[in-house]
Formats: structure tokens, C-alpha cells, sequence
């Protein structure tokens, strides 16, 4: 156990830690909008993806599985301005979806993120994976 | 001001993501009655801490996890028990997410094995409001 909290204390936020094990399977169905316990998502006209509610790993699956039927090649836009709470799941999520659109050339806005989402994007030292558009206090 | 002594928090959950909605309620009043500040980090803490015992330990959805916070002093103390074990696989898993989070805004995090039950103890020094 000693040696195992050791190598803990030797992790770095390396883009390899986040997201490579979550499994990305696309269903049939064509999810648009999608809810789960304790959050949902809806897409804006403009093909925003509009979240609301708290990100855990109960409502994770839900906002990966709506990224994934909407992201294209070109930037896609995640609104937070709705979301207080976020943990790890959906952090996985974002940096997915950042992931896919740097491999097109792309990039994903956050816009309307809260005190809570930028503090986990600081611990994280994920805040540069993302363009950060109309932050609240 | 000073930290409000209150009596220790102590929640027991069912091993299902639909407990930590409830879970972060529950914590988050509590510190803030407590007068911490940063009571997100904490809330995160623990969220991610339950988490972990709930993908991870293999537990059946109606056994449950027990949560104790306590304040001595500025000393924030914080016990997540249940009674899996966790598997290597879903340590190695938990390493580059949960865990590194806990790390990272918790002073001290360990994790006991004991008589069937796996025990995250985590620690950090509060800063008041």
C-alpha cells in the first residue's frame, strides 16, 4: 500500500490519465436531448449543447453521449452557464470532446462556466484544452 | 471567525450514483454551517471518494457506504467505508482520475483495508470564510 500511494503522489494531469478508458459506443438512437437523475442536456439551434444540472457519474454518460452525436469537424460550443456541480466523469467528457476536435484542427468552447467548473479545470491544470467564453463569478 | 464545532456528519448511502446528489447536499450544508470556506473542493472530494466505492468496488446496489466528516479544530477529517474490495484493475483505473483529484485539494488521503471493508481516510486543514 506504501508504494502504491507513493506512485500516487508521483501523477501528473497528463492528457493519457484523462478519458482514454471511457468506453464511446454509438448507440442506433440518435440522442438529442437526454436526462439522468441529476442532469440534463438539450441542443441549441446553433448546435450548442446546453447542460444543465450536476455532472456526476450518474449524468456523465449523459452529456458524453450527447457530444458525441453532435460533434462535428468545426468548434464545438458546451454551455455550463446551468451546471454547479462537476466531478471527474464530466470532466472526462469535455476533454474528450477536446481531444477529438484538436485531431480535426478544432477546438470546444465552455461558455457561462461557473466558480465550480473553473476550479476543477485549475486542479486539473486542464483550463488550456478549452477556449473559456463568458465566465460567470 | 472561528469554525463552528459541530456534532460529526455521518451518512449512510445505498452504492448507487443516485446517493450522491443527496450526498453533496448533505456535505455541502455541513461545512457551510461550519463556516468553511472552499466547500467545494471538499464536496469534490468526497463525491469522488463515493464514486470510486460505487464503480469500483463491486458492491451489490443495496449495501451501503458509510461517510463520516468531523472538524477538531481546523482539521477536517473524512472516513468513506463499505464493505467491497476494491479490485487492482479498478485501482489502476481510479489512479489517473478520482484519487489524483482527492490528491490534489485534500492535505492527506490513504486508503485501509480491515476486516472486509475498504476505508478512504482523507484530511485537510480548513480556511474559514
Amino acid at each position: 500500500l506504501g508504494e502504491f500511494l507513493v506512485e500516487l503522489h508521483r501523477l501528473s494531469f497528463r492528457e493519457a490519465d484523462w478519458g482514454e478508458k471511457i468506453s464511446r459506443t454509438r448507440g442506433s438512437n440518435v440522442v438529442t436531448t437526454g436526462s439522468s437523475g441529476s442532469v440534463s442536456v438539450d441542443i441549441n439551434s446553433d448546435g450548442t449543447v446546453v447542460v444543465h444540472g450536476d455532472i456526476d457519474i450518474a449524468g456523465g454518460p449523459v452529456l458524453e453521449n450527447a457530444i458525441l452525436e453532435h460533434q462535428g469537424d468545426g468548434p464545438l460550443a458546451i454551455d455550463l452557464a446551468d451546471v454547479s456541480f462537476i466531478d471527474s466523469s464530466g470532466l472526462r467528457s469535455l476533454l474528450n470532446a477536446s481531444r477529438r476536435a484538436q485531431h480535426s484542427g478544432s477546438h470546444v468552447v465552455l461558455r457561462g462556466i461557473g466558480p465550480e467548473v473553473s476550479r476543477l479545470l485549475q486542479i486539473t491544470g486542464t483550463t488550456e484544452r478549452f477556449v473559456i467564453e463568458e465566465p460567470r463569478d | 471567525m472561528m469554525l463552528r464545532v459541530l456534532e460529526p456528519l455521518r451518512l449512510n448511502l445505498e452504492a448507487d450514483a443516485t446517493s450522491l446528489a443527496p450526498l453533496r447536499r448533505a456535505v455541502g450544508d455541513w461545512l457551510t454551517r461550519a463556516g468553511a470556506h472552499d466547500v467545494y473542493d471538499v464536496v469534490l472530494a468526497v463525491d469522488e471518494a463515493v464514486s470510486n466505492a460505487i464503480e469500483h468496488a463491486g458492491l451489490a446496489k443495496t449495501s451501503e457506504i458509510t461517510v463520516n466528516v468531523k472538524l477538531a479544530g481546523e482539521l477536517l477529517q473524512v472516513h468513506v467505508a463499505d464493505h467491497g474490495r476494491w479490485k487492482e484493475q479498478a485501482l489502476d483505473e481510479a489512479r489517473g482520475r478520482g484519487l489524483s483529484i482527492m490528491m490534489a485539494v485534500m492535505d492527506d488521503v490513504s486508503i485501509e483495508h480491515r476486516d472486509g471493508e475498504t476505508c478512504l481516510v482523507m484530511s485537510r486543514r480548513l480556511h474559514k470564510t
